[in-house]
């Protein structure tokens, strides 16, 4: 059995995550590729339904950064 | 008289914060700007800088550093963020002038562009040249601390975004960065090039540099490893720098736990006899963020005296020191010595107590300070400028941001030593005397770009074409872009799939057209690079062919996929697909939209008659707008009446009877004695203020004015209350009423025998937890009048830090000469004055005698504390904008937009501010011209785009938007009607609102939809996409 890999979706704010994900290729920085990155606004957008219902689709977890 | 040519374009030489900064105000306005700088990219000094304190954003988010130039309020990006496209700003790097001919209104400068031999059109920043390069030197970006190639980027987030070759008799030239170039984007036969451009005005923001220590072989610096610059310890802390944040001795890696500041390091000595005014504040902030970074690290700053003379610096220093527990000796540090063994530094000090004690630490920063930049004496021959005794721009008090040649303008730390926030006013001040100049030509040579038509899509299926491209070899290396694209193609609406060499280059965008055209395509999902510096380019490529630019998705394949999982393509293609799956599900639900165009008013309020407020309204009202200049009282000048000498020599009774005399014969300035404002509503552009007029002979009354913009400028004043006998005893005064007393009557100081000056005397009442910056100049302004009336007199200044920042040092130097003797009192301990036998008595303990000294002065002159004026309260209630601490207005970010509130279209000037000085004040009354001229030029204001937006048939009126919105920008309008016809529902004004879209996932009733980012949008109905990933 394959070893468990988790689904991450990361809701990342236009001014401070996204730019620093961003920043992270420039730097050529890495991280595991399991992540996917949603652009929004600000964090300030990020509803909770959004979370339950990334959950409820199948992510095992989310990453709120702003 | 021949009619002079007068040009509607501006050259910035300089393109630091300062540059920038005016070369936004400038564009913003209509003016053509060419922004120039010697450097390969702009950016200056501050674009090294991790942190700004005193609130330590990082510069992240906030600021101008490296990452993005961004700030979530506009600020410079406007023009930074919005990927270095301004449409009015041409830049200019690796350039520099050589001359300037013609007169204000023309000149024609010659610019010397040296080759960069990268065409920044073509880089595509695949680092291949770099790594090819056999050359290594050291990396300027990081202060020295690592090498990096002859074929570099000057940082990782540079602009122009793209590499440059440094050649020198180091390159032979090997010509491999050429041939494993790409995109054959570098040419090393490259030419000098000499070019002659026509403006009508020129900015000199050329900055300064460090002072480096070299030459001070006491110090050790260069050949103790561990002795480092103030600038590189910042590089060491700066998440982009050499260590990623993590300080490391440079000897050997390991983490330093003592850390000692050495402060002016080329600054208050024989060779530079001023204040570089900022050294005694990064150095706090450099050891706060290595407590803060390391607990437990040991840091102590060697300090002459703690300069922490602007706004909230003097709450920063007293947390460093309380909360950090950062230790300041009072001591200046003669010699380093080094362990050799070690290479732990040794330094020999008296402590306060005067015991001779000698410390080891591992690593030492030198706090050095400011110089004239580089090239000075030539940029001030080529430019026909003059400069001061110490090298840098000269000019006059009265006109701070004039040159000695007219038509040429200084701004930031070519004047003299500044701060961030003080370079910002001059740059805004100095775009304001631009626009002065020339005014009536904004516009004349700045081109809107023309577009078709929009189609209208809205009745049409969605018809998404996806885009990838293979950014030979930054995408393609490590993502399979064909694979990406095959998959995309089958994701719902998807009609075309195309793949590109590269999007951006020739042939990209062409290929993109004519897709669009071919596929009647109405949605477009680009994979590439980053939306950081390529969204702008692909949003105006859609737009040519008809399509509303939010119409468009860009997926980041390299920069968020490739380059950060080079070593899983697997994984990493996997991830774009991903990404990609979101891309088109978010684009089949974009819907297009517009910003607003209104009409508005273009005319000003300006609260207050003042300084700040005559200039500032003269300055509006010089380029042709109307100003209501609204004066409490029924005088105009404010605390300008009071001051009857400078320190420097320029009469200010003369400054102010000649702004009145403008003032009243102005005709575009409306001005109103005994007036106050009573009530204000609306919002930038349309503004709304109810005014009361109480005075005198006419009757009161009350009525309205509407304005564009609105000007702070309601000052401050000396407290003048009852402490150290004053008010009691007819010898303790101000030091404003011993300056009035010198004024009447010089030959007062004839028969002075002793004279006690104490300085930062406060309210007992109230404690003053800030500097009033301008009170120990005016102490040794007036030192040194009766000094030079009556040589015998005995002065005692009792101070307890001596804050003469920047060139008025010589004033301190001079009184020192002349034989005024500074004692220095504790805070814990104050001077106790008392009568004895009628005769007035000081009695205060010398820090350095460690004995009570009394003195039976003539004269005692207070310095007491400059207040910010007790109205504030109730004029911030009714403008709706924030005091600091103090009790000062808060402007929105201390350092970026010192003179702009959060609320947009209001500004702020003078003591009103922070206690200033002058020629500050003048600056920033000048730089409030500049700021709201960038709304006043328009011919109608462009609102809204990605805002929130209410769906009145849904709203239920709960107030729930109105308490989360962190601008209080919803209310509830009583005349809409809500959910089942209820009254009143609610409204966000579209030029106010920023995006953010807190209330819309907050709206109980969905009621609010962000525009773009609507739930829809967010893939939340049909597609499961937002937690599912396709099977490893």
């Amino acid at each position: 059995m394959s070893e468990f890999e988790p689904q991450v979706l990361a809701f990342a704010c236009h001014y401070c995550a996204y730019a620093a994900a961003d920043l992270a290729g420039s730097m050529r920085l890495s991280y595991p590729p399991n992540v996917k990155v949603l652009h929004l606004p600000c964090t300030g957008k990020v509803d909770v339904l959004y979370l339950l219902r990334a959950f409820e689709k199948g992510a095992d977890a989310v990453f709120v950064a702003g | 008289m021949v009619e002079r040519r007068m040009l509607g374009s501006v050259m910035v030489v300089g393109a630091g914060v300062g540059g920038m900064r005016a070369a936004v105000d400038l564009a913003d306005s209509g003016y053509k700007v060419y922004l120039l700088d010697s450097a390969p990219s702009i950016g200056g000094i501050v674009a090294q800088l991790g942190f700004m304190f005193p609130t330590h954003d990082c510069v992240l988010c906030r600021g101008t550093s490296d990452h993005g130039y961004g700030c979530s309020r506009p600020s410079i990006s406007p023009f930074l963020l919005d990927h270095s496209r301004h449409p009015n700003i041409e830049i200019m790097t690796n350039s520099t002038v050589v001359g300037a001919k013609g007169l204000p209104g023309d000149f024609t400068v010659k610019v010397h562009h040296r080759p960069r031999y990268v065409d920044v059109d073509l880089c595509i920043n695949c680092d291949e040249c770099s790594k090819v390069c056999p050359v290594d030197l050291t990396s300027e970006y990081q202060a020295g601390l690592v090498k990096r190639r002859a074929a570099y980027k000057a940082s990782v987030r540079s602009a122009p975004n793209a590499y440059i070759i440094e050649r020198g008799p180091y390159c032979d030239p090997c010509r491999k960065c050429e041939e494993v170039c790409p995109t054959k984007a570098i040419n090393l036969d490259e030419e000098d090039r000499f070019e002659e451009v026509h403006v009508g005005a020129i900015i000199l923001a050329v900055g300064y540099q460090l002072y480096d220590p070299t030459p001070a072989q006491e110090l050790g610096y260069g050949r103790y490893p561990n002795v480092i610059t103030g600038l590189q310890f910042e590089r060491l802390t700066s998440r982009s720098g050499p260590t990623e944040g993590i300080v490391e001795r440079p000897s050997d890696g390991r983490r330093p736990e003592r850390i000692a500041w050495l402060q002016c390091i080329g600054s208050r000595d024989q060779e530079h006899p001023y204040c570089s005014s900022i050294c005694c504040m990064y150095a706090t902030k450099e050891a706060v963020l290595a407590k803060q970074r390391f607990p437990g690290t040991e840091c102590q700053i060697f300090i002459m005296d703690e300069r922490a003379f602007s706004k909230e610096y003097t709450a920063y220093f007293e947390q460093s020191k309380d909360l950090w527990a950062v230790d300041y000796t009072r001591c200046r540090i003669s010699e380093i010595k080094e362990d050799p063994n070690t290479n732990d530094l040794i330094l020999h000090y008296h402590d306060e107590a005067g015991t001779l004690r000698r410390k080891t630490f591992d690593m030492v920063v030198l706090s050095v300070g400011s110089e004239p930049p580089p090239k000075a004496v030539a940029l001030a021959e080529n430019m026909q400028i003059e400069l001061n005794e110490y090298g840098f721009c000269s000019t006059d008090k009265f006109e701070p941001v004039d040159t000695s040649r007219p038509g040429v303008f200084v701004a930031g730390a070519f004047g003299t030593p500044k701060e961030i926030a003080e370079t910002v006013m001059d740059a805004s001040g100095a775009a304001a005397r631009c626009m002065a100049l020339l005014r009536g030509k904004s516009g004349t040579e700045t081109a809107e770009p023309v577009y078709p038509p929009e189609r209208d899509v809205s009745y049409e299926e969605p018809r998404v074409g996806v885009f990838a491209c293979y950014c030979h070899p930054a995408i393609d290396e490590v993502i399979d872009v064909d694979e990406v694209l095959a998959f995309a193609g089958r994701q719902r609406d998807v009609v075309h799939i195309q793949a590109l060499e590269y999007g951006c280059l020739s042939g990209g965008p062409e290929a993109i057209r004519e897709a669009i055209r071919e596929h009647d395509l109405n949605r477009v999902v680009i994979g590439a690079c980053t939306p950081r510096t390529h969204l702008a380019l692909f949003h105006h490529v859609i737009r040519q062919e008809g399509l509303n630019p939010q119409l468009l998705e860009f997926v980041s394949l390299r920069d968020n996929c490739a380059w950060v999982h080079r070593d899983d393509p697997a994984g990493a293609t996997r991830k774009a697909k991903e990404e990609m799956r979101i891309g088109v599900a978010r684009a089949r639900h974009f819907e297009p939209y517009q910003k607003e165009s209104r009409t508005f008013e273009r005319s000003a309020l300006v609260i207050g008659g003042g300084l700040a407020g005559m200039t500032s309204a003269l300055s509006i009202a010089d380029e042709g707008y109307d100003v209501y200049l609204v004066e409490k009282s029924g005088q105009l000048g404010g605390n300008l009446r009071h001051l009857h000498r400078t320190a420097e020599g320029p009469n200010p009774q003369r400054l102010l009877a000649g702004l009145v005399k403008r003032v009243h014969s102005h005709e575009r300035i409306h001005l109103y004695y005994n007036t106050e404002v009573i009530g204000f509503e609306g919002h930038v552009g349309n503004f709304r203020t109810r005014l009361s007029y109480e005075g005198d002979g006419e009757p009161a009354r009350c009525w309205e004015v509407e304005h564009g913009v609105t000007v702070v400028a309601t000052g401050g004043y000396e407290y003048r209350g009852n402490v150290f006998l004053h008010g009691q005893d007819p010898r303790v005064i101000t030091q404003l009423e011993l300056e009035k007393k010198l004024s009447e009557d010089v030959d007062t100081a004839r028969w002075l025998g002793t004279v006690v000056m104490i300085q930062c005397v406060s309210p007992p009442e109230r404690e003053i937890d800030y500097c009033s910056r301008t009170c120990c100049t005016n102490t040794l302004k007036n030192a040194i009048l009766i000094k030079q009336i009556n040589p015998d007199c005995q002065i005692y200044v009792l101070y307890k830090d001596l804050i003469t920042y920047g060139f008025r040092e010589q004033y301190y130097t001079e009184a020192r000469e002349r034989g005024v003797i500074f004692l220095r009192y504790e805070e814990d301990d104050p001077p106790q004055v008392q009568v004895s036998y009628g005769e007035l008595e000081v009695r205060v303990k010398d820090v350095v005698l460690e004995q009570p000294l009394v003195f039976k002065p003539d004269i005692l002159a207070l310095s007491m504390s400059i207040m910010p004026a007790e109205t504030n309260r109730q004029l911030a209630e009714i403008l709706e904008v924030p005091l600091s601490s103090e009790g000062f207005f808060m402007e929105d970010n201390l350092k970026l937009r010192p003179m702009d509130f959060t609320r947009e279209g209001i500004y702020l000037a003078g003591l009103a501010h922070y206690p200033k000085f002058v020629e500050e004040t003048i600056a920033q009354a000048l730089a409030t011209a500049g700021r709201a001229m960038t709304i006043l030029s328009k011919d109608r204001l462009e609102v809204g785009g990605t805002i929130a937006v209410v769906d009145q048939a849904k709203c239920v009126g709960c107030l729930t938007c109105v308490r989360v919105c962190p601008f209080h920008i919803p209310e509830i309008d009583p005349k809409a009607v809500g959910v089942g016809s209820i009254i009143g529902a609610a409204f966000i004004e579209p030029s106010l609102c920023t995006g953010c879209g807190t209330c819309t996932s907050e709206c109980p009733a969905d009621a609010i939809q962000l525009r773009h980012y609507q739930d829809d949008q967010l893939v939340l109905s049909e597609e499961p996409i937002l937690g599912q990933w396709i099977a490893a």
